[in-house]
């Protein structure tokens, strides 16, 4: 089974954060994006929910 | 341009059979004149005595116009789910609090202080040198009236992105509103409100009565950019672009209908008031008001009923009701009654098809105000041009020369055109640069758990997210690089208790995952969740 998103929601601040499409998260230098998510401060989304990569 | 009436104007106007008769003013008047220095008032005590009644009608449409805000939390709270209800009606205080602060400190001087090259007022900072006799209304009743103007167009902007918001970033985004994108093109088109001066558009001869574009067009523009730079709340459109009914339907339909009738009555303080005068002027002004209002209500039922095939007719009829309202507002002085039912009617199709318009391209506007207030706006303005009565303008303007009279209708027009494109470049920008600002440095959104959940003052639900720095790198630049990767290490937990709203996401987080009924159910056990509580999980989510 293989899981997919197609919006990504980040961080920005305490209680702020900004939902962007994975084309934008893809324009992102890509050591920042894993540094963004190795803080835990990215969620995937799919369809208007959070999506599970994984169990 | 805001209004010329000024203090002098004040005069007993005696109407007999719908006419205004001169001679039996001027007996009245002598009369009445005679009586009161008889019983040992000068004169003088008679005009402030008439001035005392304007600024009782200023201060009354101020109390108008604030039941608006109530207006408004009604009519937000009552279109959005359940979850949000609460915080949206928040958020209607909120934006009145900070915008009360904000203009008196800075957005009353800036929009009616001594002028900037016509671009920006410098003085009334802090309202010092803001005294009495500077207009038909002393200097703070006319404050109060313009701080419910200010207050409206923040407001106008909550619903738009309501949802999925955060508090902070609205915080600051409503300052700013009150601060400085309202106040400036309020500068340009009312900024000879209390000084005589000349500004960016009062100088063209630009008319706004009550603020189709300084209130309504900006707050509509506002919401439109929100909407756009924030995004659509999570799952409002499906994956093929159409849009999903449940949050769009309202949460009460008595709560819309009761806060849009409130709406109305504030209505007749917002334009009524604008005339600063007590008088027939007002009644005539409050005639029009009621008639497009209705005329729009009825024109979009119809056309949503027969040429829009009953999609959403509810939110139609509503939204179009409150469009005839801000389409009627930039020229409710100087329309006969059948230009005002005109106005309505066209407001209510227009609304519609903007409506429509908005669902196409995938803005989630959360309680329509973009139709309403930017399209109505919009139209209004141009109403002024398209439906202004010369002879009705003449008798308000008195000898103020505007394109209306002295050039014609397209005079007037051209001038309302560079208004609307004025307003669209200005707020535009403005509520753009301030938004990316926000997004940038503090983020636009709730985190997307708690948008689920519902926003919340207090911040939302604690729901441990996948632990990503337990992952490899490889498998983490494939996440990073949007590749599908194997369902393999990931460890998801959830620590916290079960609430009706967290029991909510908690199902759809689990149906996503496409598991089994009977496998859901394990799972949640094995996640320390007690057997009622899944039960009810599972009755919720409809599994």
């Amino acid at each position: 089974m293989t899981e997919k998103y197609d919006q990504v929601s980040i961080k920005v601040s305490e209680g702020g954060y900004n939902v962007i499409s994975v084309a934008e998260w893809q324009k992102i230098d890509i050591l920042k994006r894993i540094e963004l998510m190795k803080e835990g401060k990215v969620t995937f989304l799919f369809e208007g929910k959070i999506a599970t990569l994984g169990d | 341009m805001r209004q010329q009436v000024s203090p002098n104007d004040n005069h007993v106007e005696l109407v007999i059979n719908g006419e205004s008769n001169p001679d039996m003013e001027s007996k009245t008047f002598l009369v009445l004149t005679s009586v009161i220095l008889a019983l040992g008032m000068s004169s003088t005590a008679l005009a402030q005595e008439f001035n005392a009644t304007n600024h009782l009608w200023v201060l009354i449409s101020f109390c108008l116009i604030f039941s608006m805000q109530a207006g408004f939390a009604m009519l937000e709270s009552g279109s959005v789910p359940e979850s949000n209800v609460y915080v949206v009606a928040f958020k209607n205080l909120i934006d009145w609090t900070l915008v009360s602060i904000a203009y008196f400190f800075i957005g009353f001087g800036i929009q009616f202080g001594l002028t900037s090259s016509g671009l920006f007022g410098s003085s009334f900072l802090l309202l010092n040198g803001l005294g009495y006799g500077t207009h038909a209304v002393g200097g703070w009743t006319y404050f109060m009236f313009q701080l419910a103007f200010a207050g409206t167009a923040a407001t106008i902007v909550s619903g738009a992105i309501a949802g999925r918001t955060g508090f902070f970033a609205y915080y600051v985004f409503s300052i700013l509103m009150g601060a400085l994108i309202y106040p400036v093109f309020g500068h340009w088109a009312w900024g000879n409100g209390i000084l005589s001066q000349g500004t960016l558009l009062t100088s063209m001869g630009y008319i706004d009565f009550a603020g189709s574009s300084v209130v309504h067009m900006t707050g509509g523009v506002a919401s439109l950019v929100g909407a756009i730079l924030i995004g659509p709340r999570l799952g409002r459109f499906g994956i093929d672009g159409k849009p999903r009914d449940p949050p769009s339907y309202p949460t009460s339909g008595a709560l819309v209908v009761l806060g849009t009738l409130v709406l109305w009555f504030g209505w007749f303080g917002f334009n009524g008031g604008s005339t600063l005068v007590a008088g027939d002027f007002a009644g005539r002004v409050i005639f029009n008001t009621n008639l497009a209002a209705s005329a729009a209500s009825v024109a979009a039922f119809l056309h949503a009923k027969h040429l829009q095939g009953k999609r959403y007719i509810g939110n139609k009829i509503i939204g179009g009701t409150i469009t005839g309202l801000v389409a009627i507002t930039a020229n409710s002085h100087m329309v006969a009654p059948i230009g005002a039912l005109l106005i309505g009617i066209f407001a209510g199709i227009i609304h519609n098809i903007a409506y429509e318009l908005l669902l196409k391209l995938k803005i989630d506007d959360a309680v329509g105000a973009v139709p309403v207030h930017l399209f109505g706006g919009m139209f209004g303005i141009i109403s002024v041009a398209l439906f202004g009565d010369a002879g009705i303008a003449a008798e308000f303007y008195k000898n103020v020369p505007i394109p209306l009279i002295t050039g014609g209708m397209f005079a007037q027009l051209q001038v309302q055109i560079i208004g609307v494109l004025l307003n669209l470049l200005w707020v535009g920008v403005s509520s753009f640069a301030v938004y990316s600002l926000i997004k940038k440095f503090i983020g636009l959104r709730v985190s997307p758990e708690e948008e689920m959940a519902g926003v919340t003052l207090e911040g939302g639900v604690t729901v441990k997210k996948p632990e990503f720095h337990k992952m490899t790198e490889e498998e983490l630049r494939s996440i990073a690089e949007g590749k599908a990767i194997e369902k393999k290490t990931m460890k998801v937990t959830i620590e916290e208790t079960a609430n009706e709203r967290l029991v909510a996401w908690i199902t759809s987080y689990m149906l996503m995952k496409d598991a089994k009924i009977e496998e859901c159910k394990r799972m949640l056990i094995e996640k320390g969740w007690s057997r009622d509580d899944v039960e009810r999980a599972a009755k919720k989510g409809g599994f």
